[in-house]
């Protein structure tokens, strides 16, 4: 870094709450410089240093580089899927009691009486570990010697908008940065051509932008939304970034123009590092469109891969498209990719609180191409330094609702699996109770996931802070604990 | 649903293998059966367990989270931040032994394994027979401290806290001419002051075009249009032309427009919340009332005032009290989870968010964060928190139910339009009362129209019994009419809570619809058979009396209305649940709701061709048509009526509570743990400079603590304001922190100008418009932005520009890119004030805005920002936002580049060039297509190209031209068409310019 830029980019840093924004964008930031930014920023003061608002690039050796998060947006069943639980069978239609977490929020009462509903799928046993699968994920469960499940989670939130708020951002209220913008402020960015976290299809309501926002973190940190969650696939596209091929000679001449322009203003205040970034970030949108559209474009691959996640035709089509992309903007080193399995609704797909059945319809849109971004990320080695998270924002009762047909929420216990780098291979943690209702053994909160995720990224969830309106945040506020018990 | 601030059992937790706790808890069974009141006891089955589960996080060389250790007895006697955490000799009340039974719905310890039962029951024995506990001598445990007392003596000494300093404007000895005349007011001897005592020197002024822009920009949020910008810069008397142009902007509507807009962010003003995206539609006023009062110039006091008490304010007029009310609309904005089922809990937020914003807009103090425990680094108590909380617990800003609802109050109203709408309230009571007397009527008679109905021949769409998925066992009779189609279904009164019907439409269009069940009544019911209907707004569950008949048609039965939407649930399902007879199911009817009233006027018709029943004489039919019509008639004025009330106009407000009072603190934020209650009042660290807040005996507090914040003593308010206020126009603060003048905040960079200008402010009743005037007109307003060279001492020495030696060169606000946008292509729709929403919608999901109004009346949806907005550094419209980030992304510059609405505003805006003379407006220009390019500079960047770019801009558009006709651009024979594409393209190009997005 050249002096003559040091000291108009030290001013810049210093003088706005986000200050080293364009510079990541740019990518000129060095993390330490961030930091510094950060820590000048945010603590003028010595007192309160003890918990500084420092984001030091890595705290320690990531295990994973990068991020792809398939979210199963409205609370698939645990106990239909990964978490076996044989004792339903045993209980099924028989009336019990239970602590049921809506009852318990809105009146305290706990013991109602419900009817235990066994699962209608069966369970098999698969790979050297022999994890149970139910019968919905049969191209998921060729992978069961990858998988790391964790069978004890429970969360906040008994309705989907603040459960779905507390999986991405940590609270159930609406003004906390998501996990995506966390992870891009701790890390950057690994390609300064494309943006380091996107979230394919993501769904409007339970949250909606807020689940990729990057609230009081700077702009730059926002996840970049790609494709609406009620399409086919067929607009996965960068905003703006799609030009058709007959205007991209017009439009190139009119960035000659435009840069002109800019260099000419910049040559005359050469040392307005903020115009720098300008010019610079002009660069970077014509690269952004120069790559983008090739990375984006998926019908780029062999019909083999494409058959192979069940692209073309039939209930795959579109979560495969939205799968292969997550692969190749993984391949192009995109930080932190969330692949969005839900609808627009306010009760998202998963939410079978009637006709449980309903799920086998979702679970064949999701199984194989999930099983195919497996098997594709692990032959090209990218599975040894990307996390895999399969997960939703809570899972379902063992019994049936209201004596119906379907299953209520249950934040109080349900699974999630990770794979790939950093995690235990064929490995499961936690359990629920016998009838998969609780989380009793190695119980794990959604703050605990969040905490263990970044420490897997190489980020300490205690120091990853940020100061706004008089205090540090983090993503896991003042809980979680790094479950090291699941770290390979 | 737990709290996310109730918890305190989430804090990072030893990993205790269960198998380690239950071979300590083996061992010792298997040893000797010590009492437990004895020290023994405490030794084999207590302390292992303590040291083995508790002390990584509850002793006092680890964390003490909670405040809690566990490593000594008076570790537990004092206990953590709840209290003490053992009664000896009551285990029942030893709130310890709550938590590690996992009783406590906000705290389970350890966190992620319960402690094994029999470990459970030893801690209890122990408890009960004393918690016997020799160590008593633990050296950190005697001298655990408490809570730290607050230092009020050293705490006022923070330059925030200090009342007002008299200040006057320092005297300048001038070394020279210029400096001499450099100050244009006492603004400018307070920097100069300071400026000079580092030895350095304030900068020229702005060239006039650089100026003019500027002010244009600062002040009315739109660029100077190219005939303003020649006046003033071949004015004579630039100082008076100057300040002309000034006085012109601050009367206008754009300033009122320009600078609501900044107060919109501080008061993170919105038109939706984010969860459900539910449209808050008159959240409108409250943006209109900050624009009128600005607009207005009226006294901030007032303004504040109002924001906080506006409902219980006497006022002078009806409009005056409408306007007051329209400002509590501040209190009501908060983006809150509607959906929290712990609605005491939901409460709380709702305050804590009212107190946050409050002390951060108006009193630049995080309040919000002696919400769980006294501040951390500001002279804040949790008392102080809970003393103001109790005073805005007073009024109820949230309406319960499932998903719960913001309050709307009615504007007061002329006694003219009261009327207006109290005719027709007590119409639609007469219409309601007459319908209710009919509908008895038709119930004595009772007959059903028809004895079998056929659903394909109903209206909406009917789910019969036989297509329901039943659970457990179902009789199918037909034994009583009417029925729809095949009979219906019986739980044959057995095995109640171990049956259900769901009754779910295969396919069922979004919309509202109203929602009815059929069933055939009899004695031998259930009275109290539960519906529940799973719709967009989620469940809701309603009784239904199967002993009397149906009102609807003698068959049907409402549930109610309710919203489906796309891809959403829609089903309703039936249990026989706490039945007290046979439980019936027919068939559930979903009626759309807009042909609801169309269907009711065809009521006199029979609903469908089914055979009637044979013993209804001729005449009862006829009679029975008849009263049907009227009824009909009855009904549609009714809803009619309905839908004209809801038009009465109303705000998002306040209803008083009842049952208001003192507030106790709630310890650790939960409201499962209350400590003593607090007298309602304000902050302590500066009550010694106001009078006292004495609430009046009927009062909740709420006006006199808007006397309170909005008082020329307060010494926090009206600082804050002014830097604020600064800040719009100046780039920065003053305080650089202008939401926190709290410790960890930022100093003033000019201590005594600030309070020179509040003292100011103050004398002039608080008017926004004089102190922009005050700033606008200083010398250091009117510096140049550029920048030194690098080795010029300026730059060394306060590269921050703390000092002010320069403008600060600013980004243009979102709002004001995209006007400046509409106003240079002639498409800005200035219609000022009212609700833009498009539409009748609930939710804001998708919503496209219009692509020509005004920034400021784009409704500001949580989950539908304009993209073009947000792209350019918005505001985060779920907190105070007093400075809106700088973020430079990628995104902005392809926006610019390649966004449809840039290329349409462009073409426009070409096309308005090709119509202007501007050979006569711009003689100094070679040719008739260089003046246009010249006039397409003065708009967009308000200054004419200097040689290099008016070369450049010519080859650009040139090159354009002649890619469409062959020719380059002949001054006698330019294609006006193709011209007009070229030109384009430049306004294109000039808009993505850094320039017009930098404000020099």
């Amino acid at each position: 870094m050249s002096s003559e830029i040091l000291i108009p980019r030290r001013r810049l840093l210093q003088t706005s709450g986000c200050g080293f924004a364009w510079l990541a964008a740019s990518g000129i930031a060095a993390s330490s410089a961030r930091s510094r930014a950060s820590a000048t920023e945010s603590r003028p003061d010595d007192k309160s240093q003890s918990s500084a608002g420092v984001a030091p690039g890595h705290h320690f050796a990531p295990r994973a580089k990068r991020i792809i998060f398939l979210f199963m947006q409205g609370g698939p069943s645990h106990i239909d899927t990964f978490d076996f639980k044989p004792d339903m069978i045993k209980h099924d239609g028989q009336s019990m009691p239970f602590d049921d977490s809506r009852s318990i929020a809105k009146t305290g009462r706990r013991g109602d009486l419900h009817r235990v509903m066994k699962s209608p799928w069966q369970f098999h046993q698969y790979g050297d570990g022999g994890h149970w699968v139910s019968d919905l994920f049969p191209e998921t469960a060729k992978h069961a010697d990858d998988l790391c499940m964790i069978h004890s989670m429970h969360t906040e939130g008994v309705a989907h908008g603040p459960a779905t708020l507390f999986l991405h951002t940590g609270a159930t209220n609406s003004i906390r940065p998501s996990m995506g913008s966390w992870v891009h402020y701790g890390l950057g960015t690994e390609n300064e051509n494309l943006p380091g976290f996107v979230t394919i299809a993501p769904p409007l309501g339970n949250g909606g932008p807020r689940n990729f926002g990057n609230a009081f973190l700077p702009a730059v940190h926002q996840g970049t939304p790609v494709g609406r969650a009620d399409s086919r696939g067929d607009d996965l596209m960068l905003r703006n970034a799609a030009v058709p091929a007959s205007e991209i000679p017009g439009t190139r001449r009119r960035l000659d123009f435009v840069q002109q322009l800019n260099r000419h203003r910049l040559d005359a205040q050469p040392k307005d590092g903020e115009l720098d970034a300008m010019v610079r970030s002009y660069e970077l949108a014509w690269r952004m469109q120069t790559h983008a559209p090739e990375i984006f474009d998926v019908n780029n691959e062999t019909q083999a891969t494409l058959d192979a996640y069940g692209i073309g035709n039939g209930p795959t089509d579109a979560f495969g498209k939205r799968c292969l992309l997550a692969r190749r903007l993984c391949e192009s080193g995109v930080r932190f990719i969330q692949v969005n399995y839900g609808d627009n609704s306010a009760n998202p797909a998963w939410d079978q609180h009637s006709n449980l059945p309903k799920h086998a319809d979702h679970a064949a849109a999701v199984d194989r191409p999930i099983g195919a971004l497996l098997q594709d990320l692990k032959q090209r080695g990218l599975l040894e330094d990307t996390l895999v998270w399969w997960g939703s924002e809570f899972g379902r009762t063992p019994y049936a609702q209201a004596n119906g047909t379907g299953r209520d929420h249950n934040p109080a216990g349900f699974t999630v699996w990770l794979a790939g780098a950093g995690v235990k291979p064929g490995f499961h943690y936690g359990a629920t109770d016998e009838l998969g209702h609780r989380a009793v053994t190695n119980k794990v909160h959604m703050h605990d996931l969040h905490a263990t995720i970044l420490h897997l990224m190489g980020l300490d969830h205690q120091r990853l802070t940020f100061q706004h309106a008089g205090r540090d945040f983090r993503l896991t506020d003042v809980y979680g604990r790094v479950v090291e018990d699941i770290i390979s | 649903m737990k709290m996310p601030l109730n918890r305190s059992h989430r804090r990072p937790w030893a990993i205790i293998a269960l198998t380690i706790a239950l071979s300590v808890a083996l061992s010792h069974r298997l040893t000797i059966a010590a009492p437990p009141d004895s020290i023994d006891f405490f030794e084999q089955r207590i302390r292992p367990v303590l040291i083995e589960s508790c002390y990584e996080c509850h002793a006092t060389d680890t964390q003490q989270q909670g405040g809690l250790s566990l490593d000594s007895k008076p570790g537990w006697q004092i206990g953590g931040d709840s209290g003490p955490a053992i009664v000896p000799g009551d285990a029942a009340a030893s709130r310890l032994m709550r938590v590690i039974a996992y009783q406590d719905d906000e705290l389970e310890m350890p966190p992620d394994n319960k402690l094994p039962q029999n470990i459970i029951d030893d801690f209890r024995a122990w408890i009960a027979a004393g918690a016997i506990d020799p160590r008593v001598d633990h050296p950190a445990g005697a001298s655990k401290k408490r809570a730290k007392d607050i230092d009020w003596n050293h705490a006022r000494e923070h330059w925030a806290y200090q009342p007002l300093k008299q200040s006057t404007p320092p005297v300048i000895t001038a070394t020279t001419a210029q400096i001499a005349d450099w100050p244009n007011n006492p603004i400018d001897q307070f920097v100069l002051q300071s400026l000079q005592s580092h030895n350095l020197l304030p900068s020229e002024q702005a060239d006039r075009f650089a100026l003019l822009r500027r002010l244009s920009i600062d002040l009315t949020g739109l660029p100077p249009d190219p005939q303003a910008i020649g006046d003033y810069t071949i004015a004579t008397n630039e100082r008076v032309a100057y300040e002309q142009i000034v006085d012109r902007m601050l009367s206008s509507h754009d300033f009122a427009e320009r600078f609501a807009r900044h107060w919109l962010d501080v008061a993170r003003y919105a038109e939706s919340v984010t969860l459900r995206g539910l449209v808050q539609p008159e959240a409108w006023r409250y943006r209109d009332y900050v624009i009128d009062a600005i607009h207005h110039d009226r006294s901030w006091k007032d303004i504040f005032r109002e924001q906080i008490a506006g409902d219980l304010i006497q006022t002078e007029s009806v409009e005056a009290a409408q306007r007051a009310q329209a400002a509590v609309t501040f209190l009501c904005m908060g983006n809150m989870n509607l959906e929290n089922q712990q609605k005491r809990g939901l409460e709380m937020d709702f305050i804590d968010e009212q107190l946050d914003t409050l002390g951060r807009a108006m009193l630049g103090q995080t309040i919000g964060c002696a919400r769980c425990h006294d501040h951390k680094f500001d002279p804040i108590p949790a008392a102080d928190y809970y003393a103001m909380a109790g005073i805005l617990h007073g009024s109820i800003g949230i309406e319960h139910s499932n998903v719960s609802r913001w309050v709307e109050v009615p504007l007061p109203l002329t006694n003219q339009e009261a009327d207006h709408w109290n005719s027709l309230e007590t119409e639609l009571k007469d219409v309601t009362a007459e319908l209710a007397k009919l509908k008895k009527a038709n119930d004595r008679v009772a007959p059903p129209k028809v004895a079998i109905a056929a659903s394909t021949k109903l209206p909406g769409i009917v789910v019969d019994d036989r297509s329901a998925k039943r659970v457990g066992d179902w009789k199918e009779s037909e034994h009583t009419k009417p029925y729809v189609d095949a009979g219906y279904l019986h739980d044959l009164n057995e095995r109640r809570g171990e049956k259900s019907l769901t009754f779910e439409p295969q396919e069922l269009p979004p919309g509202q619809y109203d929602v009815r069940v059929a069933f055939c009544a009899s004695e031998n019911r259930s009275s109290k058979v539960e519906f529940t209907v799973f719709s967009a707004d989620g469940e809701t569950s309603v009784i239904v009396n199967q002993r009397k008949p149906a009102t609807i048609d003698g068959l049907w039965e409402s549930l109610g209305t309710f919203r489906f939407e796309p891809a959403g649930q829609a089903f309703v399902m039936l249990s026989n649940a706490n039945a007290n007879g046979h439980v019936i199911a027919d068939a559930v009817q979903f009626l759309p709701l807009q042909t609801s009233v169309a269907a009711a006027e065809k009521k006199g018709q029979p609903v469908a061709k089914a055979e009637p029943i044979d013993s209804e004489p001729e005449n009862a039919q006829a009679e029975q048509k008849r009263q049907l019509l009227t009824e009909a008639n009855l009904v549609a004025r009714q809803s009619e009526l309905k839908k004209q009330l809801n038009q009465r106009p109303k705000a998002m407000g306040l209803r008083r509570r009842e049952d208001a009072g003192d507030l106790p603190i709630h310890v650790r934020g939960s409201i499962h743990n209350l400590g003593e209650p607090v007298g309602r009042g304000a902050l302590q660290i500066i009550s010694d400079q106001l009078p006292p807040l004495q609430i009046a005996s009927d009062s909740c507090g709420r006006i006199e603590l808007a006397d309170w914040i909005a008082s020329d003593q307060n010494p926090l308010t009206s600082r804050v304001l002014v830097n604020r206020i600064w800040l719009w126009v100046m780039g920065q603060g003053i305080v650089r922190t202008p939401d926190n003048f709290g410790t960890t905040g930022q100093p003033p960079t000019h201590p005594e100008l600030l309070d020179w200008l509040t003292a100011e402010f103050i004398q002039d009743d608080w008017s926004i418009k004089r102190l922009v005037k005050r700033i606008v007109m200083s010398s250091t307003y009117r510096q140049s932005s550029r920048l030194p060279s690098i080795d010029d001492p300026r730059l060394q020495i306060d590269p921050d520009n703390r000092l002010w030696w320069r403008s600060d060169r600013k980004p243009v606000s979102a709002e004001a890119i995209r006007d400046s946008v509409l106003a240079i292509s002639g498409e800005l729709d200035g219609t000022p004030y009212g609700s833009r929403i498009r539409g009748n919608i609930s939710a804001d999901y998708g919503y496209q805005h219009d692509d020509l109004i005004r920034s400021v009346y784009m409704p500001v949806f949580r989950n539908a920002i304009p993209d073009l907005l947000e792209t350019f550094n918005y505001t985060d419209t779920s907190f105070v936002t007093g400075q809106r980030q700088r973020g430079i992304v990628a995104q902005q510059a392809l926006a610019m580049l390649n966004h449809p609405w840039f290329a349409k505003r462009a073409t426009t805006a070409a096309q308005r060039n090709l119509k202007i003379a501007v050979r006569s407006e711009l003689p100094q220009y070679a040719s008739d297509w260089e003046a246009r390019i010249g006039y397409a500079f003065l708009q967009t960047l308000a200054r004419h190209p200097d040689q290099a770019e008016l070369e450049a801009a010519k080859q650009f558009v040139g090159d354009f031209y002649q890619s469409i006709t062959n020719t380059p651009p002949d001054e006698s024979a330019i294609d006006n068409k193709a011209m007009g594409q070229s030109l384009a393209q430049l306004y294109h190009g000039l808009f993505a310019t850094a320039e017009f997005r930098q404000l020099d």
